[in-house]
């Protein structure tokens, strides 16, 4: 779906790869909209963005690395038609190592990486995709960090040569950026998000996956403006993490209105009323999903009648569970009941209390009003 | 004797609360009587309300600007309390609140009182049973206000001197509770503790001005308690 906007579908391989620059004016400033829209820059810097894009003098190096991941980050990227992978790739980054789409393996692939990093020392961007685990496999010959290793090296030692002399480190997807699902309790591998890994600033570009817009406008700012967009607490950029999934929610008005879904595929749900009471967590939840959507703006969770899941915020799968219920469980030990149920059980024992005293008062009420002879006044 | 206490002889009046004391009492009062049904709305909303169309009608939105509003004037009441407990002109009383042994030992024997019906010692302002039981309900009102402003704040941008104001002074309740969601949990659970407390308040200034017959009621709408006379 996505390679057919990029006016390239009816050429031949190679071909395309010699044509690239040969992609089309109109789509190319299309690109660059979006991204001025998505940096929420006026329509202004479009051409300033066309020439930074187009016409940077030396392409950034990128080195993309994998880790504790499922690889869904690298597939949304590659899914980015504005542009699309190919220009992204080639043309308007140099994209020397990344273990997924490169041609190389093997020697020749850690070839590339030391070259890519000899050659741009202190200017490569590193964009790194999963969770670094910290913990050490039991029983002999574990060593921490072994639960990751690439080309013999752990991924925090991986991580730690590369990200040296790197001009920046993007995150892309929960997994770089907090952990992600391995490192949901009891986190055995001990994932760890990449900046807390490694003790270093990151941007943060979270979701499950990552949305390939935010990526890209993260690279082309530094490529616009020479330094990375401002950031939340979390190291998320502002641009994309500044508003909740619930302040630009198509489905608001039915939340301010009360009206909710009560059950998957009832009446309400046809209506595409509000998804707050089956637990959507777009109200703690910051991310531009329902402005931007996903695979360009083909959908997203809320579209399709599902509640968000809060993918973008740190343990998400530990501090959003469980996903379909607005007020969860509480866990005591050994029991589990709802807020509901613990205060019920509250209020009804101060009500017995209560109850109780006053037949007791009723009962002894022939004693009431004599005074304590010894502390009494 | 058994029987002199209900109907006393003599009672001296004796002015316990001033005016600035009982209005703080009743606007806290209104302001969780209105924050309890709109707070339990807001955390589960019933289908009772909200059919027909979404462009005319806004339950939830008014709903939460009621609950907001009752918030902050609950909040401003409790920090007024709290300001005048340390340095009212009239009545100081955070001292008489503390947990000190002294007073533990003066609230057992009051709760002992309720059961026995000895009357305790006369207290002017507060016995150390309530002055107890205040502590507690005021440090939870504490609590409340703290992660009720935390979940306000999600909705508010980032970047105001006043909302990076509440950030600073309410983000800490995330790592103490764990997450967002217990944040969530803690503030809806203090509904129900809120309610518990109040029944017990209730019932018990019921149960001194009836058993006691010492005006405990009466002093928070006009001022004026009773005093046996010896």
């Amino acid at each position: 779906m996505c390679r057919t906007r990029s006016g390239l579908t009816g050429l031949e391989p190679d071909e395309k790869i010699k044509t690239l620059k040969g992609v089309d004016r109109r789509e190319f400033m299309g690109f660059c909209a979006t991204i001025a829209a998505t940096l929420g820059l006026s329509p202004a810097f479009v051409p300033r963005i066309a020439e930074a894009v187009e016409g940077a003098a030396k392409k950034p190096s990128v080195i993309w690395l994998h880790f504790q991941e499922c690889t869904g980050d690298s597939e949304a990227f590659l899914c980015s038609s504005y542009p699309s992978v190919e220009e992204l790739v080639l043309n308007i980054l140099s994209v020397d190592y990344q273990e997924t789409i490169m041609a190389a393996s093997g020697t020749q692939a850690e070839d590339a990486l030391k070259k890519a990093m000899a050659d741009n020392k202190g200017k490569y961007l590193v964009i790194v995709e999963g969770a670094i685990p910290m913990g050490t496999p039991p029983g002999p010959g574990g060593k921490p960090g072994a639960f990751c290793t690439i080309g013999g090296k752990t991924a925090y030692d991986l991580a730690k040569e590369v990200t040296a002399g790197a001009a920046a480190v993007i995150c892309v997807g929960t997994c770089a950026s907090f952990g992600g699902v391995q490192a949901q309790r009891p986190n055995p591998t001990g994932a760890v998000g990449v900046g807390d890994a490694l003790g270093i600033p990151t941007i943060n570009i979270p979701g499950c996956p990552h949305n390939a817009i935010n990526s890209v406008a993260t690279i082309v700012n530094y490529l616009l403006l020479g330094s990375l967009p401002k950031t939340d607490r979390h190291g998320r950029p502002l641009f994309a993490f500044a508003k909740r999934i619930h302040d630009h929610c198509p489905r608001r008005a039915h939340f301010d209105a009360g009206q909710y879904v009560e059950r998957f595929g009832d009446d309400g749900a046809k209506k595409n009323w509000c998804l707050y009471k089956m637990g959507c967590k777009g109200p703690q939840t910051y991310h531009n999903c329902s402005l931007v959507e996903y695979n360009d703006g083909t959908s997203w969770p809320i579209k399709g009648g599902h509640g968000c899941v809060g993918c973008s915020e740190p343990d998400f799968w530990d501090t959003m569970q469980p996903f379909y219920e607005r007020l969860p469980n509480i866990h005591v030990p050994g029991v589990e009941a709802t807020a509901d149920k613990v205060g019920f059980t509250l209020v009804g024992a101060a009500a017995a209390g209560a109850a109780v005293h006053a037949a007791y008062t009723f009962a002894n009420r022939h004693k009431i009003g004599e005074t304590d002879k010894k502390e009494g006044e | 004797m058994a029987r002199a206490g209900i109907y006393p002889q003599k009672k001296n009046l004796v002015y316990v609360r001033n005016f600035t004391n009982r209005l703080l009492h009743w606007t806290m009062f209104f302001s969780v009587m209105v924050l309890l049904p709109t707070g339990y709305y807001i955390g589960n909303p019933t289908a009772l309300f909200g059919h027909g169309e979404a462009y005319n009608q806004f339950i939830m939105a008014d709903i939460r600007v009621y609950h907001f509003f009752a918030a902050m004037a609950l909040d401003i009441s409790i920090m007024l309390r709290f300001y005048l407990a340390f340095f009212s002109m009239y009545h100081r009383d955070w001292f008489e609140v503390l947990p000190i042994p002294s007073r533990i030992i003066g609230a057992i024997q009051i709760a002992r009182s309720y059961l026995t019906f000895k009357k305790p010692p006369f207290y002017r302002h507060v016995d150390p049973l309530d002055g107890l039981t205040f502590l507690c309900l005021h440090l939870f009102m504490v609590l409340q206000l703290v992660t009720g402003f935390h979940l306000y704040a999600h909705a508010l941008p980032g970047n105001y001197w006043w909302s990076r104001l509440i950030h600073l002074g309410t983000d800490w309740v995330v790592p103490v509770f764990g997450s967002d969601q217990a944040v969530r949990n803690v503030h809806h659970l203090m509904l129900w503790i809120t309610i518990a407390g109040i029944i017990m308040h209730v019932y018990i200034q019921v149960i001194k001005t009836i058993i006691w017959r010492d005006g405990h009621i009466s002093a928070i709408v006009g001022g004026y308690k009773y005093r046996d006379v010896k």
